[in-house]
């Protein structure tokens, strides 16, 4: 735990101090109306508890460009345990946690593990370990002579500070997402970009490789490269099967969009948002015949990419999840292959990240990284789903993740990313 | 020798005092003069027999044949333009948030409109989709004189981005190219959807178009010759960013300091710095790259990117404990001079805004002219070849008894010219 940092003592706090009515004029105008715009979509103040600037600058360990936040959960020893990637160029991927007070590096996952620039997914394992996957850039992915070595599994003691790695998966691939069957001591994920599904033996150390579950399509926007389609989110369930969603396949490469007069009816191909299922000893995954939620139409737009952005168990034993092209919020019942879409409370796209608060609400993040950055909720004792608002409008929050106290901590993906507390018992007072 | 050896160390005295003197100095308020200086009124944008026109936000500009380029805009959208009922925003057909540039022709002291901007965009702009409300970001030249500048309304990060009604509508900030030879305009597009644009430099050796949308301070660039649109991120809370002479860019960050945009390897680096006053509100590049800068809070620095070099130089009123919001900052390279109109937008010290201030960077003494009358925020500035200094500002000019507006409470962008004297002397304070 090499660095402890206070919450309010920032630089943008102090501004407030000195020149909040300065502030004021500038942003607003000088008229009424336009401070009530002003607030408009804004979590209310008092409910914003604190901020935490998880970036350390130039001085490091967290660098600028190296805290962009991939995942958070709130561990057994009463710490949010996040993890973050590299961009923009930067090099280094950490492991912070917080409490909501105050924000601590836990460690340097790329000088333990060289190469690996983006920790991918966070898994809590036994008493208080982290199971965790890596993964790299997609420009260098993109790159034909990449030197890539591939993503690793690892695990982290925060007793011990102790990492253990557990070793590539694929050469030359990346990991986007995994899930832990915590009763076999089984580690299930997929490989980017190839789109491959796996397991791994946490006792024999052995991979099973299940073959590719999604042809992913490369994809080039605003000058940035990705693959769209790989699964983001693995489900378990108790009996060890995992879900997830990918594209539905009838022969054809579904990667290859046609040209010409019948073009569109090569979209038949690349019908999205099927959730699939791999029990525990299948060989292969089945078609639940389940499909996500989506606007009539879009689930075979090329364009858009449909999916599941976020998963969390229910208590019902079905899973609360959030679409990547609607951000709707639906729920997932295994044991009869049922959907039921709660809808959207927001106009955006793209509910990435689920939790529970303290008050038994479930809490949701949504919007793209060009959106405002939602923080929404569902009541399931009245079935309400609700607009709570946005913590800045500058804010680019990617993980939510409830805190001991009951709290909800937003944290951001930019270079230098802040985690703001969001207390629901202040929001009405 | 011991002359050679005197001079040096009077030389060595020089170098040590004069940063004090600047930090020491403090403008005398109750002997502060009222000044008056020409005023060249954005007329136009005419609805029910009377200009629209309201605001001024931009930079400005001085082309390769030394006319000055400003702007004026009705201020229209959710910002609001308090002279108007609500019903004028649905009765006028068109035209509903609109700005138009100008220029100021010196060798014959008049002022002319070039184009305007919700045409030039396409922009069919009512009370359901209001347009460009102002120009908030540079209007720019390049060598030839043709200018690049792009539109801007006020808080649009509070909108939807789904075309709903007003005021969530807003289509972003266009660029607008203008070549006053041909008087030719060029549309070329919206580079960040419903974000509003608020600063703008354009790299004429890599023709490459460098710009900052206020929504989710996003940085980007478009290529003019592949018209290839890239996005970044970059700001944390600023309006502004820099370019130097290199082309790369520079933003603030969380740390109060400044964050490079390296334009060929497109990787930012964070100096380890912090700017007197932290959030700048101007900055203006020399021709060896020195960047000076403004703080919202009115204090002065200058910093160079080569040499990492800071310089604080002092508080723009010799007041480090007051807010003096100063959006404008000009150099006079030959005479090393920068010159501020300090206390804008309702910022003021004891009743007394819009002083126009110069500091002489060669004795490093601040030198307070007197207080503009009518101005009530200047925005943009620039020191033209003749050593003439505008300055892009709106307040009342044309007082109370003109017949052109009905009262006071009309409130007209205009350019401000000031002809400063060879000699400061007759400024000692």
């Amino acid at each position: 735990m090499k660095n402890f940092k206070m919450a309010t003592g920032d630089f943008v706090f102090k501004l407030r101090k000195t020149g909040w009515m300065v502030f004021l004029f500038v942003l607003v105008g000088a008229n009424t109306n336009s401070v009530l715009a002003q607030r408009a979509g804004a979590l209310p103040g008092n409910s914003l508890v604190n901020r935490l600037l998880i970036s350390d600058g130039p001085g490091g360990p967290i660098k600028g460009g190296e805290s962009a936040v991939t995942d958070m959960l709130l561990m057994s020893d009463d710490w949010v345990y996040g993890s973050t990637k590299a961009t923009w160029g930067a090099e280094n991927a950490h492991l912070f946690r917080t409490d909501g007070e105050t924000l601590e590096h836990v460690l340097n996952v790329t000088s333990n593990l060289p190469e690996q620039t983006m920790v991918s997914d966070l898994n809590a394992y036994k008493e208080n370990l982290l199971v965790g996957s890596t993964s790299t850039y997609n420009e260098i992915f993109d790159d034909e002579d990449n030197s890539y070595e591939g993503g690793h599994l690892f695990l982290y003691d925060p007793g011990t500070d102790e990492l253990e790695d557990l070793g590539i998966i694929a050469p030359g691939q990346g990991i986007n997402c995994i899930a832990v069957d915590q009763n076999r001591e089984i580690v299930y994920g997929v490989t980017y970009p190839a789109g491959h599904l796996f397991s791994f033996d946490l006792s024999s150390k052995s991979v099973k490789d299940f073959g590719e579950v999604m042809t992913p399509w490369r994809v080039e926007h605003l000058g940035r490269v990705s693959w769209r389609g790989v699964p983001k989110v693995l489900m378990i369930d108790d009996a060890g099967t995992i879900y997830y969603s990918t594209y539905y396949r009838e022969g054809s490469d579904p990667s290859v969009i046609q040209e010409g007069p019948s073009a569109s009816s090569s979209y038949s191909t690349k019908e999205g948002g099927r959730i699939y299922r791999l029990a525990y000893g299948d060989e292969e995954p089945v078609y639940t015949g389940a499909n996500i939620p989506v606007q009539t139409g879009m689930d075979s737009n090329p364009i858009y990419e449909n999916g599941i952005a976020s998963a969390i168990r229910a208590n019902d034993g079905g899973f609360w999840a959030g679409t990547i092209n609607d951000g709707f919020l639906f729920k997932f019942y295994p044991s009869t292959s049922t959907v039921i879409n709660k809808g959207k409370a927001f106009q955006y796209w793209n509910l990435k990240s689920l939790t529970y608060g303290g008050d038994g609400k479930l809490y949701m993040l949504g919007g793209r990284d060009y959106d405002n950055t939602w923080l929404l909720n569902y009541d399931p004792g009245v079935a309400s789903i609700n607009s709570l608002g946005w913590p800045d409008h500058g804010a680019q929050g990617s993980r939510i993740s409830t805190d001991k106290k009951g709290r909800v901590l937003i944290a951001e993906n930019r270079r230098h990313s802040y985690i703001w507390v969001y207390e629901p018992e202040n929001l009405n007072r | 020798m011991t002359n050679t050896v005197s001079r040096l160390y009077f030389l060595a005295f020089l170098l040590l005092a004069l940063p004090v003197v600047s930090m020491s100095q403090s403008i005398d308020l109750e002997n502060l003069k009222p000044i008056e200086l020409n005023f060249y009124v954005a007329e136009g944008l005419d609805w029910k027999g009377e200009s629209t026109q309201n605001t001024n936000w931009n930079k400005i500009t001085e082309t390769p044949d030394g006319k000055i380029w400003f702007a004026g805009g009705d201020h229209w959208g959710t910002d609001g333009n308090n002279h108007w009922d609500e019903e004028d925003r649905y009765e006028r057909p068109w035209g509903f948030g609109n700005t138009t540039v100008h220029y100021y022709d010196p060798e014959i002291d008049k002022s002319f409109t070039a184009f305007e901007l919700n045409r030039a965009s396409a922009l069919y702009s009512n009370a359901e989709s209001p347009g460009h409300g102002k120009i908030h970001a540079n209007i720019v030249s390049d060598s030839r004189g043709v200018l690049y500048t792009a539109g801007y309304m006020g808080a649009s990060y509070t909108h939807e981005f789904t075309g709903q009604y007003f005021p969530k509508s807003y289509e972003g900030g266009a660029i607008i190219a203008y070549d006053p030879s041909t008087e030719d305009v060029d549309y070329l597009g919206i580079p960040a959807s419903y974000g509003a644009t608020v600063a703008l430099y354009y790299d004429e050796n890599r023709n490459i178009i460098n710009g900052l949308s206020t929504d989710r301070q996003l940085f980007w660039r478009m290529n003019l010759d592949t018209m290839e649109l890239n996005h970044y991120e970059a700001g944390y809370g600023s309006r502004e960013m820099i370019m130097d002479n290199r082309g790369f860019c520079y933003f603030l960050n969380p740390f109060g300091g400044l964050t490079q945009f390296n334009p060929d390897t497109e990787e930012f680096t964070d100096f380890d710095i912090q700017l007197p006053g932290g959030n700048f509100r101007a900055t203006v590049v020399s021709s060896d790259n020195t960047i000076y800068g403004i703080s919202r809070d009115g204090f002065v620095w200058s910093f160079h990117p080569q040499t990492e070099q800071l310089e604080d130089l002092g508080h723009v009123l010799g007041l480090p404990d007051e807010s003096v919001y100063t959006p404008n900052i000009a150099l006079d390279e030959e005479r090393q001079r920068l010159y501020f109109i300090a206390g804008n937008h309702g910022s003021a010290v004891d009743g007394h805004s819009a002083i126009l201030t110069i500091l002489d960077l060669n004795t490093n003494s601040y030198h307070w002219v007197g207080e503009v009358e009518e101005v009530q925020g200047s925005y943009g500035a620039l020191v033209a070849t003749d050593h003439v200094v505008y300055f892009s500002s709106y307040g009342y000019p044309y007082g109370e008894n003109e017949d052109v507006a009905e009262d006071k409470d009309v409130r007209r962008p205009f350019l401000v010219r000031f002809d400063p004297p060879v000699d400061l002397a007759s400024y000692e304070n």
